[in-house]
């Protein structure tokens, strides 16, 4: 990695936390972000969402399955990772993440064969060979699918989406309580930073729905479900609001009090002036803005607002992406000195390197490929076929 | 081949100081855990920057290339009271001659060594997921190597950039106050080497120890005092422009 040094800087200081740390608050805000449209359709009933729950769903257990997978690579140690599972010391924010990791991927898990059991058990009926086995599997030995042992699967549904809820919240604002913990690092120190990860996952989970789902109606060629994505244009545009504003009260906080954090955001102005104003303001939070006030507002057709919706939605996932990785990245660079900065520019192959990365953002894409050809989460009769 | 020359130099002297003073060789008593409060003080009007300190330090710690457990700043103030701070390669080579500030032009200059302050609350101790990091019985701040996995969050955490990733170790790193050496009776090998007596360690419980006669009679300042680390490194007349 090429890290240049202007002015003053300690001698050992350097972007330790480098891309592996922006894809890893990246793939867990994606995680818990997803179960939000699954939850509202499982335990709230909005049958707008229908149409996407059970994808949601899938997404979130291919997200929340790689979600460790960045910090692994990072690790110096990565065969020692269970040392913080085995001897946590519960001073660290970071301590319990594994049990905080676990029991969301446990979670998810079960409300997946939950929710997909009556598949399985149809698969199991219908289809031979090598593939009724590898159904027969999934189905754990349990093949009954009774109205009234679907209704007892319901309810268990519920529940795990009902304790999903204040797991999720957890595991992105645990995220944030990493960052925000650290008081050495004027950028990332504030307490409420897990609130800002909270309502930036949603907004990530929401878009990437959308997104994927504009893709597998072309893959599958069939429509998006209007509806669907008009509702979840409008959950995208109060997350994004809501995020936006968390973070408008963190820098009104700041500027013009803390010397240090001042010094800080002026480095990461200089340095990062496309990542920070260009995608991450602009680009990234101004444009789906208006977007999706247009779509939601304004009388448009439905083919039009469809394609306005992932466009914005693609611009929200940029957003969250560079406030993550100006986050991640840009408060590194001023130094502790408080008389110089360093420059970052990343390395294309190496453990923490472009090319890794992006296999890593990659792995849970494929996996939810995977899972959406094992476990088919979108209604046939649900969408017209084009 | 130039580090090779100053790295074996410093091993000269060390080796040269041992000889003549055998007095400080370890004792051979067994070593009791309990009971110390070590302190260190650095002399800042004493300092030349001379760097053998941080060769000395190279040397003992087998410090890799490009990262320190100590090293020495140099702070110019111009007569226009512009300030120039550098360090170049934290000091390894000692200084060469400023050339942003003519010579006549200089209001002062003095060179300020830092390592690690052992901090009494220190910031990297309880951010350690796995308590790889900790106090040791006397009061030093370790970081255990085969138990450390290298996430960095004691790196992120530090205010003064004392520790860092060792490269070849894949663990935090930093200064131990050369703690198999403190424990044996020794100094650390940067207090041993340095030519002036800028830096000073010592036992602080022991009343009659030098280092407890500094912390009695001298005005001593400590870096970044309002973060609330109290750190066991103490300066003697420390500039407020440093951090």
């Amino acid at each position: 990695m090429a890290q240049i040094l202007l002015g003053f800087v300690f001698p050992n200081e350097r972007v330790y936390w480098q891309i592996p740390i922006v894809i890893y608050p990246f793939l867990t805000c994606i995680a818990t972000g997803t179960f939000f449209l699954s939850t509202l359709d499982h335990l709230f009933k909005k049958k707008s969402l229908k149409p996407v729950s059970n994808f949601a769903l899938l997404a979130s257990m291919a997200f929340v399955s790689f979600a460790s997978l960045p910090l692994l690579v990072h690790l110096g140690h990565p065969e020692r990772a269970f040392n913080i599972m085995f001897t946590p010391s519960i001073s660290s924010a970071m301590a319990t993440f594994g049990y905080i990791y676990g029991f969301y991927l446990g979670l998810v898990l079960l409300e997946v064969w939950f929710v997909f059991r009556p598949q399985i058990v149809q698969f199991v009926r219908s289809s031979i060979g090598l593939k009724r086995a590898f159904y027969t599997v999934l189905a754990l030995g349990v093949k009954d699918i009774s109205e009234s042992s679907l209704r007892i699967d319901h309810r268990i549904v519920k529940l795990l989406a009902f304790l999903r809820v204040p797991t999720a919240c957890v595991l992105s604002g645990y995220v944030g309580l990493i960052f925000g913990t650290l008081d050495s690092v004027p950028l990332w120190s504030w307490r409420l930073m897990p609130l800002i990860f909270l309502l930036s996952a949603v907004a990530c989970g929401v878009a990437l729905i959308v997104v994927l789902y504009f893709i597998a109606a072309k893959a599958r060629r069939s429509r998006m479900d209007s509806r669907c994505v008009r509702s979840m244009s409008a959950y995208l545009l109060t997350f994004l609001v809501l995020s936006g504003v968390v973070q408008l009260i963190n820098f009104l906080r700041s500027y013009g009090a803390d010397p240090e954090w001042q010094f800080s955001f002026q480095t990461l102005k200089s340095h990062l002036t496309f990542t920070f104003v260009g995608l991450q303001l602009v680009a990234g939070w101004v444009v789906p803005f208006v977007l999706l006030s247009a779509l939601l507002f304004l009388k448009l057709k439905d083919a039009f607002r469809n394609a306005l919706a992932v466009l914005s939605s693609f611009l929200v996932l940029i957003h969250v992406f560079t406030f993550l990785w100006n986050l991640v990245i840009g408060a590194q660079l001023p130094s502790r000195a408080l008389k110089g900065s360093i420059t970052f520019s990343p390395e294309l192959f190496g453990k923490e390197g472009i090319l890794v990365s992006a296999v890593i953002v990659l792995c849970p894409l494929v996996l939810l490929f995977v899972l959406t050809k094992i476990l088919p989460p979108f209604e046939k009769k649900a969408e017209a076929a084009a | 081949m130039k580090s090779a020359c100053l790295l074996a130099s410093a091993g000269t002297l060390l080796f040269l100081r041992r000889l003549l003073c055998p007095g400080a060789e370890a004792a051979k008593t067994k070593y009791s855990f309990a009971g110390h409060k070590y302190a260190f003080i650095v002399d800042t009007r004493k300092c030349i920057g001379c760097g053998a300190c941080v060769r000395a330090c190279k040397l003992e710690n087998k410090v890799p290339n490009r990262f320190f457990r100590t090293w020495v700043e140099r702070y110019t103030v111009a007569k226009d009271s512009k300030l120039i701070v550098d360090s170049p390669d934290g000091a390894l080579r000692g200084f060469e001659e400023l050339k942003a500030v003519p010579a006549p032009d200089v209001a002062r200059a003095f060179f300020v060594p830092k390592l690690c302050n052992h901090c009494t609350n220190a910031p990297c101790v309880p951010v350690c997921p796995v308590g790889a990091t900790y106090h040791s019985p006397d009061g030093v701040v370790l970081t255990d190597p085969s138990y450390c996995f290298g996430c960095g969050y004691c790196i992120q955490a530090c205010p003064y950039g004392a520790r860092f990733k060792n490269p070849a170790m894949r663990t935090a790193d930093k200064c131990t106050w050369c703690y198999h050496r403190i424990t044996k009776g020794l100094l650390p090998a940067c207090v041993e080497i340095c030519p002036t007596g800028a830096r000073r360690f010592g036992d602080a419980a022991d009343s009659a120890s030098q280092v407890a006669q500094v912390l009695r009679t001298e005005r001593l300042g400590v870096l970044r005092k309002e973060l609330g680390t109290r750190p066991k490194v103490y300066y003697v007349e420390l500039d407020p422009k440093v951090r």
